[in-house]
C-alpha cells in the first residue's frame, strides 16, 4: 500500500512514455521496407517484375506506338520486396519512408486499368506475331 | 376425468420453459474479429450455444493451386492471420522445400534466423493475450502496463525484418535477410529488459487477490477430457498432457539446443494463463542460444526445379500444432494444399465447459481459450 | 464555426469493423489506443455503439457474408461521419483480389473518405489518415450531406430511408 502511493507521487515528476507524433518528427530504421522508387533510365520493360508481384500491384501498359509506360499502386501493394529482389538490372530501389494518406482525388480505379493492360497486349502480341510472320515469308 | 386432464395440462405447461437469447454479434467492442454467438440463458446461467464462424472465409486454399506459383506461397499464407504470421510462413516453405526434395541442404544460419523469427512471434502473441485477459476481468491498467512492454518487441521486430506485423523473411530455398554483428548486440541488450516485463506479469497473476479468485476454478478441463476431445496448445499443456511440436518435428535446431516443456495440473483458466507466462522465460533462452551456436555464413540456396512428391510438416504456433500437407505433380503451381489450424482442433470442447456457467464468467473464460478466428476461416 | 461543429470535431468517436480480414491491421488499431502512440490526447475512445460514432474504421476486404452488415451499420450511423478504410486490403483488395469469396475493397460498398495504405498499416500512418479525416468532417453539416451518384439521381429528398436501404443492398 505504502509502495503504491509513493509510486504515485514520484509519476508526477516522470516523463510521459508517450510519443508526440505530429508534433514531434519520427525517423524510422534504415531497413524498414516503404515506398518503391523506379529509375527510368535503368529499366528495359523486361517485365519481370509485373510477373513477381503477388497482389499484382505493378502494371506495364504499351500504347500502339510502341511507347511504354510503368504504373505501381501504393493502395495494393504490400511492400514485400520481391520486386526489388528480382530485378536484374538494378532499377527498382525501395525507401525508408512510409506512403501518405491518399483521399478521393488522388485513388485511380484500378480495375479499369487491369482491364486496359490486357487488352493492349493481346493487340502487341498479335503485332509482333505479324511482324514474325513477315519476316519468315521475306 | 376432469382433474385427470387438468393435471396433465398443467404438466405440459411445466415442461416448455422460456429460454432468454442473448446476441453476441458480429460487431462488439470486446472482439477484434467477427464472430457470432447466441447463448440461450436461464436466470443468466448459460444453459446452450450456438457459434458461427464463417465469416472470414476468403478461398485462400483454392487460390493457390490456381492464382499463384509455389513461390509467392509464402507471402500469401503470412496473411492468414496477423497474429501468428511467421508461424504459418516457416511451414510453408519447408513443406514445398521437402516436395521439391531439398530439405537436407538448408544451411544453419538459415535455419537458426527462422527459430528467431518465430520465438519473437510467440512472445508478442503471449503479451497480447495476458493483457486483454485482464482488460476482460476489469484491469484496464495492467492491460495498459503489458501493452506498452510489447511494444519493445515490435521495436526488435522493426529494426531486424523491417516491419512490425508481417515478417515476410522466409521464402523457398532459406531466408531474405542476414542479421549483421551491431544488431546481435542491441537484440542481446534489450532482451534483459523484456525479462523483467515477463517478471512484472508473472507477479501479478499469481500475487493478486483478485484476479487469482476470478479465474481459479473457471473452465475446468480433466486431463480424459483433453486426450479424448484431441486438444492443443497450451490449453492441452495445462492439464497435463505433454505434446509439443519443437520436439516432434525437425525442421529447426531445438534438440541440439535443449528444450524443456511447461505444464501443469490443474486445467482451470488460472494454469492456461501461467503456462502462457513461463512459455515466455523459455523463449528468450532460446533466442540467446540460437545467437550464440551459428556463425556468419549463406543464407540461402538457389531453386531450380518444382515441387513433385508429396510432404506434410508440423510447427508450433503461439495457440497449438499447426498442420501442412502438399500434393505437387511438377507444374508451377501444386495440385493441393490443406491446412489445419489450431484453434479449429480446439473448438469442439467449448460447448461442454460452457455449460452452468453464469453469464458474466463467459468473457474471461473465452479469452483464456485464446481464438484466432482468422486463422480458423482461412 | 458554430459551436456544435467545434465540440465535434475536438471529441469524435470512433466504430470499428472487421470485414474478414487477418486481424494484422486490427492490432495496430488497438495499439493506436495505448500509451506509446494514445490518440486519446485527439478526444477518441472506442466505443462499440454506433448510434454514438463520428468516425467509421473499416478494414479487411469484404466478405460476401459481411456485406449486408456493413450496409447496416453505415446506415446506424447519423450524419455527419467520416468513413477511412485502412490497410491494403479494405482500398482494394490487397493479396486477395479476385478470390471467390471476396469483393474486391470497401468502396465497391459504402463511400469512402479517406485511405490509409500499408500492410499492416503503421499507427503513424493511422495517425495521419485520421487527422486528414477530421479536417474533412468540420467542413461537413447536417444539411449538404454527400451521397453517392446513383441514390442522388433517383431520390432528391432523404426522408424514406428504408427505400435507401433496399437500394443499396441490391448492388
Amino acid at each position: 500500500m505504502l509502495k503504491m502511493f509513493l509510486t504515485s507521487v514520484l509519476n508526477l515528476f516522470r516523463k510521459p512514455a508517450t510519443h508526440l507524433y505530429p508534433f514531434e518528427p519520427y525517423e524510422p530504421f534504415e531497413d524498414y521496407r516503404g515506398r518503391i522508387v523506379w529509375n527510368e533510365e535503368k529499366c528495359t520493360f523486361c517485365m519481370r517484375c509485373e510477373m513477381v508481384c503477388p497482389p499484382g500491384a505493378i502494371k506495364i501498359m504499351i500504347m500502339e506506338d510502341d511507347t511504354k509506360r510503368w504504373l505501381w499502386n501504393p493502395a495494393q501493394c504490400i511492400y514485400c520486396g520481391e520486386c526489388v529482389r528480382n530485378c536484374p538490372f538494378g532499377a527498382l530501389t525501395q525507401e525508408n519512408q512510409y506512403s501518405p494518406p491518399l483521399d478521393k482525388s488522388n485513388k485511380r480505379d484500378w480495375s479499369e486499368i487491369e482491364r486496359e493492360a490486357e487488352r493492349l497486349k493481346l493487340l502487341w502480341r498479335e503485332r509482333l506475331r505479324k511482324k514474325s510472320q513477315a519476316k519468315k515469308s521475306s | 376425468m376432469a382433474s385427470e386432464s387438468k393435471n396433465k395440462t398443467r404438466e405440459i405447461q411445466i415442461k416448455e420453459k422460456v429460454y432468454t437469447t442473448i446476441p453476441f454479434g458480429s460487431q462488439h467492442v470486446a472482439l477484434p474479429e467477427p464472430i457470432k454467438f447466441i447463448f440461450d440463458t436461464e436466470n443468466e446461467i448459460v444453459k446452450e450455444i450456438k457459434f458461427d464462424i464463417a465469416y472470414v472465409h476468403r478461398g485462400i486454399e483454392k487460390a493457390l493451386t490456381t492464382m499463384f506459383d509455389f513461390r509467392k506461397a509464402p507471402y500469401v499464407v503470412g496473411r492468414v492471420c496477423g497474429i501468428c504470421s511467421a508461424a504459418h510462413t516457416i511451414p510453408c516453405a519447408v513443406v514445398m522445400e521437402r516436395a521439391i526434395g531439398i530439405d537436407r541442404e538448408i544451411p544453419d544460419r538459415a535455419k537458426a534466423i527462422r527459430m528467431i523469427a518465430l520465438e519473437i512471434n510467440r512472445l508478442q502473441s503471449h503479451f497480447l493475450i495476458n493483457g486483454h485477459l485482464a482488460e476482460v476481468c476489469g484491469y484496464e491498467n495492467v492491460f495498459m502496463h503489458i501493452w506498452r512492454d510489447r511494444e519493445m518487441i515490435m521495436d526488435l521486430a522493426d529494426m531486424l525484418f523491417g516491419n512490425r506485423v508481417q515478417y515476410d523473411v522466409v521464402c523457398v530455398g532459406g531466408v531474405n535477410r542476414d542479421i549483421p554483428k551491431d544488431k546481435e548486440r542491441v537484440l542481446l541488450d534489450k532482451l534483459n529488459e523484456i525479462e523483467k516485463s515477463v517478471e512484472f506479469m508473472e507477479k501479478i497473476f499469481t500475487k493478486d487477490r483478485t484476479l487469482v479468485s476470478r479465474l481459479k476454478g473457471l473452465g475446468v478441463v480433466s486431463k480424459e477430457m483433453a486426450l479424448e476431445y484431441g486438444i492443443v496448445g497450451p490449453m492441452a499443456r495445462a492439464s497435463g498432457v505433454k505434446t509439443d511440436c519443437r520436439v516432434e518435428d525437425d525442421w529447426g535446431l531445438y534438440k541440439d539446443l535443449g528444450f524443456e516443456m511447461v505444464t501443469m495440473e490443474e486445467g482451470d483458466s488460472l494454469a492456461r494463463c501461467l503456462v502462457r507466462v513461463r512459455e515466455c522465460y523459455e523463449s528468450i533462452r532460446i533466442i540467446r542460444e540460437a545467437i550464440k551456436s551459428t556463425e556468419e555464413g549463406e543464407i540461402s540456396i538457389k531453386v531450380t526445379a518444382n515441387p513433385k512428391y508429396e510432404a506434410v510438416c508440423r510447427n508450433e504456433a503461439p495457440r497449438g500444432e499447426l498442420f501442412y500437407y502438399v500434393k505437387g505433380t511438377g507444374g508451377i503451381m501444386p495440385d493441393r494444399v490443406r491446412i489445419r489450424t489450431p484453434t479449429l482442433a480446439n473448438i469442439p470442447i467449448l460447448p461442454e465447459v460452457m455449460k452452468d456457467v453464469s453469464y458474466n464468467d463467459i468473457p474471461p473464460l473465452l479469452m483464456s481459450f485464446d481464438p484466432c478466428i482468422a486463422c480458423t476461416g482461412r | 464555426m458554430s459551436i456544435f461543429a467545434l465540440s465535434r470535431v475536438k471529441s469524435p468517436w470512433i466504430l470499428h469493423y472487421d470485414t474478414g480480414g487477418c486481424n494484422g491491421c486490427d492490432i495496430e488499431i488497438l495499439a493506436v489506443l495505448t500509451p506509446r502512440y494514445d490518440v486519446e490526447r485527439f478526444g477518441m475512445i472506442n466505443r462499440g455503439n454506433p448510434k454514438q460514432a463520428d468516425v467509421f474504421l473499416v478494414t479487411g476486404p469484404v466478405t460476401k457474408r459481411c456485406r449486408e452488415r456493413l450496409i447496416n451499420l453505415y446506415l446506424q450511423v447519423p450524419e455527419p461521419k467520416v468513413v477511412v478504410a485502412v490497410g491494403s486490403c479494405a482500398c482494394d483488395g490487397g493479396v486477395f483480389r479476385n478470390m471467390y469469396n471476396v469483393e474486391n475493397g470497401v468502396d465497391k460498398v459504402i463511400p469512402v473518405d479517406v485511405y490509409v495504405p500499408g500492410c499492416a498499416a503503421r499507427p503513424h500512418q493511422i495517425i495521419d489518415g485520421v487527422v486528414k479525416a477530421l479536417e474533412i468532417l468540420s467542413k461537413k453539416t447536417k444539411e449538404n450531406i454527400e451521397l453517392p451518384e446513383y441514390i442522388k439521381e433517383r431520390f432528391p429528398s432523404l426522408n424514406d430511408r428504408r427505400k435507401v436501404l433496399e437500394e443499396m443492398r441490391k448492388r
